[in-house]
């Protein structure tokens, strides 16, 4: 599949049944109808980790770790059903700035006198 | 005292001055000395046969090598004409850099001398240079030394010691903001160097060139042919004032201008190292320009890792790592 990254650079990703099985119940919590539309807000909010597409390389899946910005803000919690009846919510992966490195901290300083 | 053949030899070493280890670097700004009598640093232009009048000290030393030339090394030097190391490489300005950093206490000992580089495969051109008898005449006094062995290190790695104790566990981005050039350093858990590069974008030099080209300090500090000393202004970026501008404006000024470069500072990590910095645990900015910055902009201390003394970490941690080593 080919998905619009940022600067108009084409991203091609080699997607796994696993992959789309995963993709699929992201969109089911997300609400997105089209698998692109949601890759797209994964890079648009998570792009650092995704950078390397710029150059349109081609992905191998353990890159595609998502690590939340504190430049951006994080999506409403979502409760998400377990195959084996727990109840997941999204607020439980939601960083504290503990989690936050010091290099994303120092991207998203202001410096605006 | 009657002299026996028994004490001759006790004599011998109690006489004898032992191999001393220094820690060196030749950065095209500054030389950097480091060993057991402390840290020296020496602006690193300077001027031929200076006058009679010309005021030499311990870091601002006028220096004869082996028969050429007097030079006048130091800060004072460099507030008007002079000749700067910025066009020539390291490797070539080694050995005249290293003597004028020699110390009277040098002078009959063999020298150990750690020096380290930014540029890995210099590192064995930077031995060579290096390596050899001195015999010099520094503010007057007579120093005959031998560097017997050279101890070529990555630069980045002594500033990495220096922070240590502060650290955490984890890969450390190292940010050594020079004048001329910044060096950025990816380090691993185990402190080694896993990539990095000089970046001359991110030089303090560019900061003070914007300072420079600012409309009121051109109108206030440029000479007749319209030049701005580049020097004076980094050495008022140090200062309350630069020239006729008043405390509170230069104060505004320097604000203005650091927000801008750290803006440009930002810019270049974001677009070349946004993976690297997601996943690093610790931040350290050092050199000259850490000191700086973090002087003008408090808010770097909440993220970076500043050792003590920036300017000399970089000597000082190599010296204290090899020693560490011992």
């Amino acid at each position: 599949m080919s998905v619009r990254c940022p600067m108009s650079k084409t991203l091609q990703i080699t997607v796994t049944d696993e992959i789309a099985q995963q993709i699929k119940a992201l969109m089911e919590v997300t609400g997105h109808e089209r698998p692109g539309a949601l890759i797209n807000v994964l890079v648009r909010r998570y792009g650092q980790d995704l950078a390397r597409c710029m150059s349109g390389d081609v992905l191998p899946t353990q890159d595609m770790r998502v690590q939340p910005s504190p430049v951006v803000s994080l999506p409403t919690p979502v409760n998400v059903p377990l195959p084996h009846g727990d109840v997941l919510s999204t607020q439980d992966i939601v960083p504290t700035s503990q989690d936050i490195s010091p290099g994303t901290a120092f991207l998203a300083m202001d410096f605006e006198t | 005292m009657t002299l026996t053949a028994q004490s001759i030899p006790l004599l011998s070493l109690a006489s004898a001055k032992h191999t001393r280890l220094v820690s060196f670097e030749n950065s095209n700004s500054f030389l950097k000395r480091h060993d057991s009598e402390g840290s020296l640093v020496i602006a690193a232009g300077h001027r031929e046969n200076p006058s009679v009048h010309a005021h030499s000290d311990d870091e601002n030393p006028i220096v004869i090598l082996e028969g050429q030339r007097p030079r006048w090394y130091g800060a004072r030097v460099c507030q008007g004409d002079h000749v700067s190391n910025s066009h020539r490489s390291k490797i070539e300005t080694a050995r005249e850099s290293f003597a004028a950093c020699l110390r009277p206490s040098d002078d009959g000992r063999d020298l150990i001398v750690i020096a380290s580089h930014w540029d890995k495969p210099a590192l064995e051109a930077l031995k060579t240079s290096l390596l050899g008898q001195y015999s010099v005449t520094r503010n007057g006094v007579k120093i005959q030394c031998a560097v017997t062995q050279v101890i070529p290190t990555m630069e980045g790695l002594g500033s990495f010691h220096s922070a240590k104790s502060q650290l955490k566990e984890g890969k450390t981005l190292l940010i050594e903001l020079g004048y001329g050039t910044a060096e950025i350093w990816f380090i691993d858990e185990t402190g080694r160097i896993v990539d990095g590069a000089p970046v001359t974008r991110l030089g303090v030099i560019n900061l003070v060139k914007a300072i420079a080209d600012d409309p009121t300090v051109r109108a206030l500090t440029q000479d007749n042919s319209g030049t701005v000393n580049l020097s004076a202004i980094s050495q008022a970026l140090q200062q309350d004032t630069l020239g006729k501008i008043s405390a509170a404006n230069w104060q505004a000024l320097k604000a203005k201008y650091a927000s801008e470069f750290l803006k440009d500072f930002q810019g270049y990590l974001r677009t070349q190292h946004a993976n690297h910095l997601q996943s690093v645990s610790n931040l350290v900015l050092t050199g000259g320009g850490a000191a700086l910055l973090s002087s003008i902009q408090p808010k770097l201390s909440q993220v970076f890792i500043v050792p003590t003394q920036p300017q000399t970490a970089s000597v000082r941690g190599a010296y204290e790592r090899q020693m560490s080593n011992v």
